[in-house]
């Protein structure tokens, strides 16, 4: 196979590193042999190559390492906190799926049969969905993006809450759901910055 | 690679709670990951500024890491995104290392008369002409050549197509020819 110039050029650096076929290499070699411009276009590349294998290993000043590992370890303090407002997520799901439970069960009026094909249509059409949690986080003293986080972090929350019987859940997905959402709104709601601002800047 | 199982002998050290192993990670990248971020950010102290804030991010993000993946590159993901944010927020008018494949500066090949002034190939030339590309071709060439990572693994750190790298590397490395030829290199000799 006969290689010129403009398909030699393009093949010059897998040759150095020896990645083409045999039956390739032995075409651009000959290429080569004949061509002085590809000659030295292949010496300047491996001059460029070993080039940048001389360039020296830089460091950073010396107080680099403890000024990283102290900064790091503050980060990983402030990362305690959200632990706790997860906690209490946790538990503030759990407690609301339960009184939920209770109260589909006991109180009067019964959550509607309508009422729950509501939620499942909020949750189907996301447009409607927004108008549900915008009243809530009104109710919540949130601003809709705020509402909104700490929905999904609820949302998250729920799929974490897993000492609930997976009978209760069957019973009453939409309502727990609907019941979560609300606990992380209200929880949401009570660990805006005036209480912990480590908390609230995790929820946001 | 030794450096790969260590790396994840000490993420597994982290996890289980040893801060200790903290600075272990440390102390074997850090010198990389800086005179990977000084020269492509050029000021020594932007670089120890980003390599702080990469080795801080990485540290707080170590459940993300996927240890099947060499740690070392996934470093280099966090320090290249780090320089990205970096440039970003404090030159917006620099030319973003994820700019679209614009013209290369191939213009700029002509003599250079303080380059050619040495005689021979030394890392201070080679630093030299490599700071003088466009950031866009340097950062794979850093990869490629100082940190020896193949084409998919610059793919992955710099969330690009392999095909994208390729035609980088190929264009900086010929970016890079033309200033060695315009030093006077590739003479008759060859
Ligand atoms: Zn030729």
């Amino acid at each position: 196979m006969k290689v010129n110039c403009d398909q030699a050029r393009p093949r010059l650096q897998d040759l150095l590193e020896g990645i083409l076929s045999a039956h390739a290499a032995a075409a651009l070699k000959s290429h080569l042999v004949s061509c002085a411009g590809c000659r030295r276009e292949k010496a300047l590349l491996a001059l460029a190559v070993e080039g940048m294998s001389l360039l020296a290993v830089r460091r950073p000043s010396a107080a680099f390492d403890a000024r990283v590992l102290a900064a790091a370890a503050a980060a990983r303090r402030e990362r305690v906190h959200p632990r706790f407002a997860v906690w209490a997520l946790d538990v503030a799901a759990t407690v609301t799926v339960l009184w939920t439970a209770a109260l589909a069960a006991f109180a009067r009026p019964r959550l509607s049969v309508s009422g729950a094909l509501s939620v499942v249509h909020a949750l189907r059409h996301p447009a409607a969905a927004l108008s549900v949690l915008e009243l809530r986080a009104v109710e919540a003293g949130l601003s809709l993006p705020e509402a909104l986080r700490a929905a999904r972090h609820a949302a998250a929350v729920f799929s974490r809450v897993h000492f609930i019987p997976g009978s209760v859940l069957g019973v009453l997905p939409i309502q727990c759901m609907a019941a979560t959402l609300i606990a992380g709104l209200a929880v949401a709601a009570a660990a805006r910055p005036r209480h912990d601002p480590a908390v609230s800047r995790r929820i946001r | 690679m030794n450096d790969c199982e260590d790396d994840r002998a000490a993420v597994r050290r982290i996890r289980a709670g040893d801060d200790s192993a903290y600075a272990e990670l440390l102390a074997r990248h850090r010198d990389r990951v800086f005179s990977f971020l000084l020269r492509l950010l050029g000021s020594p102290q932007d670089a120890e500024d980003v390599a702080q804030e990469a080795f801080v991010k990485a540290f707080s993000r170590l459940d993300s890491y996927d240890s099947a993946r060499p740690f070392v590159s996934w470093l280099f993901a966090v320090a290249h995104h780090a320089a990205l944010d970096f440039l970003r927020a404090r030159r917006p008018a620099a030319l973003s290392l994820d700019d679209p494949d614009g013209a290369p500066d191939l213009a700029d090949s002509g003599p250079d008369a303080e380059a050619a002034a040495e005689a021979a190939l030394d890392g201070r030339l080679i630093e030299r002409l490599l700071a003088a590309l466009p950031p866009l071709y340097r950062e794979p060439l850093m990869l490629r050549h100082t940190q020896e990572m193949g084409i998919s693994e610059i793919a992955r750190v710099l969330s690009l197509p392999e095909g994208t790298v390729k035609v980088r590397l190929f264009r900086g490395r010929d970016m890079l020819k033309r200033k060695l030829s315009a030093c006077g290199f590739g003479g008759e000799k060859f």
